[in-house]
């Protein structure tokens, strides 16, 4: 989470600049009518509040995530460029969604992140259901990418129930991802084989609704979990309750809270996931 | 860590632990209450059959085998040691068939994952024979066949069963209810009829509410067999590109003629719950000696049996 600006500072031509700037590769686009109409959506007395919280998004670019999947393939043991130098065999696997969402396209953005899209290298990519097929062993490597884990429910329940059998015979089984919170990297850690490699880890100071994040007051944060009810009664802090202020280029993950990405009949977000 | 210079195959105690549960368990879930039984048993006379284990060679652990159940009781009552039986390392297929044998399918599991396990032990042992396979697995031979169905299908459509989001994730069951659609004699002699291209229909109208239920696909079959049999090939070739094209146009669209078979239906249905009425009436006691009654529920049941599974009914044991 980004340190938002002191209360009361005006909402003036530059602050909103510096949005605009910031949000605009989002991949619905952010324009300077979509923040005001945005802003218009919070009361009078909680103006300064909602401009506080746009100021702390952290929003992560295209060349951010590209500059972080080449710093996380870095981290992977055994890897090299060139074959003859791997230990082991290697296959990268998207992790979640069906064609063209995030897991997909976390694989595409790799593959161009680490210069990986020459066609020499198109059997070190496999789907899903290639695990098995794969022939990989007690030496070899599988990379499952995504995007984002949060409460880290999805990939433990996923992992056991059906990855877990899969790549039972893989010797090194990693899940590279951009983001991850804390509570989800535990659980990983606690209940799965599976190691987790991420390039921003996220703690409690980064939900803001906990106590550990002092960038806002008590009231401050009841106002806008007021505003994330109305965007999503059922999850006002986001899936999981992380209640994380980040926003991919991509897509802004359920885990953040509702107000930024929830579409509801009273509610239009400025990130929306679809 | 200093490995051992020599093993001891045999049975043998082993701190609980240097064990670890075998990754191609099939989805590692337990029912409670029989847990709890074994937990008290284990309480009370202590682990009397050894765990079956085996070293893998490759991570350095002693893997399960047979025993998860007794190792993870064992752990929860505080015990550091349990006996095991230590087997030669198995070969991947070893193992897998060795955990379909052990761990029963659940109904509710996924069935992707047991299909491409059954792809490779296709692969491995080169037996492709119904009988053979479910043999050779423990598995009912009407899930083998299901399975064999996921695996017909394009990876893109077995992708999207291993989706690991179940919000995103296509069941199974669509994918096994539309294969008798999808392989229809009639209808893969359709001019408009590409697989791909109708299976991604079908998708977008589940999505779109144009099928209430994966069920529907045995009314769209039921209806192309009807109307085909009465002569309307051409009509029901038409209605089903219709039906396939427009997301939410329902299964009643694609009737023609399926009045006799609806008559029939009706009827079987009405003298199906007489019979249920009086089976519950049944005394067995008092109806002991009553053979050809007995002899005929038996020819029911089988009668029964067969056309359910020319149906591709699922049948509980």
């Amino acid at each position: 989470m980004r340190t938002p600006r002191p209360a009361n500072t005006p909402i003036d031509a530059r602050r909103r600049l510096i949005w605009q700037r910031r949000f605009a590769s989002y991949r619905y686009g952010v324009t300077e009518a979509g923040i005001q109409d945005w802003l218009d959506q919070f009361h009078d007395a909680d103006k300064d509040t909602a401009a506080r919280l746009l100021d702390s998004v952290e929003f992560i670019s295209a060349e951010q995530l590209h500059a972080a999947f080449r710093s996380l393939l870095a981290r992977v043991p055994g890897w090299h460029r060139n074959a003859r130098h791997r230990g082991g065999k290697f296959a990268f696997a998207p992790f979640s969604s069906s064609a063209g969402e995030s897991g997909d396209s976390m694989l595409h953005e790799f593959r161009l992140a680490n210069e990986l899209n020459h066609r020499e290298f198109d059997p070190l990519f496999i789907g899903r259901s290639d695990l098995l097929r794969s022939g990989l062993g007690g030496d070899d490597t599988v990379v499952f990418l995504d995007d984002f884990v949060g409460s880290g429910r999805q990939a433990v329940t996923a992992l056991q129930t059906m990855f877990q059998e899969l790549t039972a015979q893989i010797g090194n089984v990693y899940l590279v991802t951009v983001g991850a919170f804390r509570d989800g990297s535990d659980r990983i850690k606690e209940e799965t084989t599976m190691q987790l490699l991420t390039h921003r880890s996220l703690g409690y100071q980064d939900n803001l609704f906990h106590d550990d994040c002092n960038h806002f007051s008590a009231n401050e944060k009841n106002r806008i979990l007021h505003y994330c009810k109305i965007a999503s009664p059922a999850k006002p802090r986001g899936f999981g309750d992380c209640g994380l202020v980040l926003v991919l280029y991509h897509q802004c993950p359920n885990n953040a809270l509702a107000a930024l990405h929830a579409t509801s009949q009273e509610w239009v977000p400025l990130f929306p996931r679809s | 860590m200093k490995e051992p210079a020599a093993r001891t195959i045999g049975v043998k105690q082993l701190p609980i632990e240097a064990l670890e549960p075998n990754p191609h368990n099939p989805r590692m879930l337990f029912d409670k209450l029989p847990l709890e039984s074994l937990k008290d048993s284990i309480k009370r006379v202590g682990i009397l059959v050894p765990l079956t284990v085996f070293r893998d060679s490759k991570r350095g652990c002693h893997v399960i085998l047979d025993g998860q159940r007794r190792w993870m009781c064992a752990k929860e009552l505080g015990l550091t040691k349990v006996p095991v039986n230590e087997v030669e390392e198995p070969s991947l297929v070893q193992n897998i068939v060795t955990m379909f044998q052990i761990h029963k399918l659940r109904e509710d599991w996924e069935l992707m994952p047991t299909a491409l396990k059954l792809e490779l032990l296709i692969k491995k042992t080169g037996d492709s024979n119904n009988k053979s396979l479910a043999a050779l697995t423990g598995l009912d031979e009407a899930v083998v066949v299901r399975c064999k169905k996921l695996l017909s299908y394009e990876k893109k459509y077995q992708e999207m069963m291993l989706d690991p989001d179940p919000e995103k994730r296509t069941k199974a069951d669509f994918f096994i209810e539309l294969h008798p659609v999808r392989h229809d004699r009639n209808v893969s002699r359709f001019e408009w009829f590409k697989p791909v291209r109708f299976t991604d229909q079908m998708i977008a109208k589940m999505e779109a509410k144009g099928l209430k239920a994966v069920t529907d696909f045995r009314l769209v079959k039921q209806h192309i067999n009807n109307a085909v049999k009465a002569g309307h090939t051409d009509v029901i070739s038409n209605r089903l590109k219709a039906f396939a094209d427009d997301p939410k146009a329902t299964v009643e669209t694609l009737a023609v003629d399926a009045a006799e078979s609806h008559k029939l239906a009706r009827e079987v249905t009405k003298d199906v719950i007489r019979l249920l009425g009086q089976l519950d009436e049944i005394d067995v006691e008092l109806m002991y000696g009553e053979k050809e009654m007995w002899d005929s529920m038996e020819m029911l049941m089988e009668r029964i049996r067969t056309i359910l599974r020319k149906a591709d009914r699922r049948l509980r044991q």
